[in-house]
């Protein structure tokens, strides 16, 4: 980790005060007329003060520099950028398919694409492990605790 | 008091209290035992499958998680030298000298003795303690929870392992993310941006899931592609620990569970913390401090005790105060939430029998501990060596289908997703998680006891405090002093630096 990538973190913290405050500020007007159960309280003020206090933190870090500190981040890195992209790219397919192709089918192909991304090159080993755990997963918890999992296209 | 104590008895003894409860103390100490697989993550995962029974099984099923997560992961620091949660670091020490030693099932057996004996007497401290605690937290209205949230937070704040200025921000964070949705008081509708997803606000299980879960999969992912995860042959384990080998570290084992009790009374210190201070205070007070470090099972006896000794004190600020610790308790909060029951001062009037008997099914788990531990350390030890290839997919599937149960929700799933992310850049940026969740979960009655507060005070707050509420003034007075030290703690710090010098 740079330098660069923490003070952007401090920035991203500074902008995202900013970006609730301009919300909250445009929202005021409707935000006011709502209820009149606690006249001395409105609904903008909390999340307000919040946002104000992270724009200060923000600003406080990009003046003072706290947050560069680039020693600390010798450290080495497990938390990668491309098992982050991959497993990411892995997770939205999931959640694309999950309702379309059901649980059991679904969680097939990414447990698969997840296995092989990390390196797994038994195809027998990772065709039993996940076909077997998602159909058991969804006979324990459809059939048995008589929870709604999708089941995907006419099934 | 009997009645009650004899009628929560009756609940909590129930067979399928007590096998939910087993079984959640077998979950949890196979994911301690995995190195890789974080408690936290797997009380994420499996907190859904807590809603679909009733509080008494769901809520004793995840302290078996709890308990069992704890003490599992001294399996793996024990066996391998790699700790399976945080609370087992100190196990580390000593554990795999022990087993180069040949004395490898005496450390295990001195660490299941060790972490129940500890976790079975703070359980009991909990029990005995809670009550009064809760009678006294009744006699606190509005004006005086303001400033206990605000303590709490600020407490989380100080012991985080980022920096203070990264804890508030995560802190502000989590408050603002709770502010998404529907406002408390008034019910209006803020922040949302025109999405109607965000109209009830963010869904605290899939946000859980993915700010615990998720980095958990990259690291895996990560760490078998860097083949750091070494996978090695469990050594031959060695007799078993004899009744005087137990009772030589009997006074350590009682010291060590006094300092997790009291370290656990604190939000925010946690399990690492209290094994470290345990394992310090065993090593000052042996005859033999040499042998720490080297094989000694007292520093095992030590380090376990005062870990495990902090699991039942963590409840007390989460039932009395409705303020959760650590990152723990806010999950075991987020179930409370969900079976409808909200952590705080009513909740004991409300609900006494059930608490009580969620109490006293803490202890019965650590018996039940016992007899799991010693069926199935031979499995479980096995599990150290499973391959992150297996691990990640599966931890994938569970958390996805968790965080689908919770309301059957599609776009659930894009939350998880967007909260992985933020999970994995709080983890690449050394930023801790603990405040955003205790700023997401205290965010609404904190602002709810805020808008209570103006409006009994009225116009004048300064005079409303000061003439009717003394104990909410000292709790703000304490407030500002500890803000103030926490601002001015650097500057005391290095001028009495250079006096010294």
């Amino acid at each position: 980790m740079t330098a660069g990538s923490t003070s952007l973190l401090a920035w991203g913290q500074f902008i995202t005060g900013v970006a609730i405050v301009v919300a909250l500020l445009f929202d005021q007007e409707k935000l006011n007329s709502t209820g009149q159960a606690f006249a001395a309280y409105k609904p903008w003020v909390f999340p307000l003060f919040c946002a104000m206090g992270l724009i200060l933190i923000g600003g406080f870090e990009l003046v003072t520099k706290t947050h560069v500190n680039p020693a600390k981040y010798d450290k080495p890195n497990v938390y990668s950028y491309r098992a982050g992209v991959g497993t990411f790219a892995i997770m939205l397919i999931f959640a694309a398919s999950f309702e379309i192709l059901g649980f059991v089918v679904s969680s097939f192909i990414a447990m698969t694409l997840l296995s092989v991304f990390a390196g797994a090159r038994n195809w027998f080993q990772i065709f039993i492990f996940a076909s077997l755990l998602p159909t058991l997963l969804y006979v324990l918890m459809v059939y048995i605790m008589g929870v709604s999992l999708p089941a995907g296209l006419d099934l | 008091m009997l009645d009650l104590l004899l009628a929560s008895a009756e609940l909590a003894i129930r067979v399928d209290v007590l096998v939910y409860t087993a079984g959640g103390l077998l979950l949890g100490m196979c994911v301690g035992a995995i190195p890789g697989l974080t408690t936290t993550a797997a009380m994420a995962i499996l907190l859904p499958l807590s809603f679909f029974v009733e509080p008494i099984i769901g809520i004793p099923f995840l302290i078996g998680v709890y308990k069992g997560g704890i003490y599992g992961g001294s399996i793996s620091a024990i066996l391998i030298s790699t700790p399976g949660t945080g609370a087992s670091v100190a196990t580390t020490f000593d554990g795999p000298h022990l087993v180069r030693q040949g004395k490898g099932r005496k450390a295990l057996d001195m660490a299941l003795y060790a972490s129940v004996v500890g976790d079975f007497t703070s359980d009991c401290i909990t029990i005995i303690l809670i009550g009064p605690i809760a009678a006294l937290a009744l006699l606190l209205g509005p004006p005086e929870l303001v400033p206990i949230i605000l303590i709490a937070l600020l407490i989380v704040i100080m012991v985080s392992s980022s920096s203070i200025s990264r804890a508030l921000a995560m802190a502000l964070i989590g408050l603002l993310l709770a502010s998404v949705g529907r406002d408390p008081i008034e019910f209006s509708s803020r922040l949302t941006f025109g999405l109607e997803q965000l109209e009830q606000g963010i869904p605290m299980l899939p946000m859980l899931v993915g700010l615990f879960a998720v980095p958990e999969i990259i690291r895996m992912i990560g760490a078998s592609k860097l083949n750091r995860l070494v996978h090695r042959t469990v050594v031959d384990t060695g007799s078993r620990l004899t009744l005087k080998e137990f009772l030589n570290c009997a006074r350590t084992i009682a010291r060590s569970t006094m300092i997790g009790t009291v370290l656990g009374m604190i939000p925010g210190i946690g399990q690492p913390v209290a094994a470290f201070t345990g394992y310090a205070a065993a090593k000052r007070a042996s005859k033999d401090p040499d042998s720490f470090g080297k094989g000694a099972l007292e520093g095992i006896a030590a380090a376990e005790a005062s870990n495990n000794a902090v699991n039942g004190p963590t409840l007390v600020p989460m039932l009395t105060l409705g303020i959760p610790g650590d990152k723990i308790t806010a999950l075991l909060m987020g179930a409370f939430i969900a079976h409808g029951l909200r952590p705080g001062p009513e909740l004991f009037e409300e609900h006494g029998t059930l608490i009580m008997a969620m109490l006293l099914s803490m202890l019965f788990a650590n018996i039940l501990l016992l007899g799991v531990a010693k069926l199935f350390i031979p499995i479980i030890s096995r599990l150290v060596k499973l391959s992150p290839s297996i691990l990640a997919p599966m931890v994938l599937v569970l958390a996805f289908m968790g965080a689908y149960l919770y309301r059957s929700d599609p776009n659930d799933l894009y939350f998880l997703v967007a909260f992985g992310f933020l999970g994995i850049i709080t983890k690449r940026f050394d930023y801790d998680v603990t405040p955003l969740v205790l700023g997401f979960i205290v965010a609404e009655p904190l602002e709810y006891a805020i808008g209570q507060t103006l409006s009994l005070a009225g116009p004048d707050l300064g005079s409303y405090l000061l003439g009717q509420r003394p104990v909410a003034l000292t709790l703000f007075i304490i407030l500002l002093t500890l803000l103030l030290w926490l601002i001015l703690r650097k500057y005391i710090a290095r001028s009495s630096t250079r006096l010294r010098i």
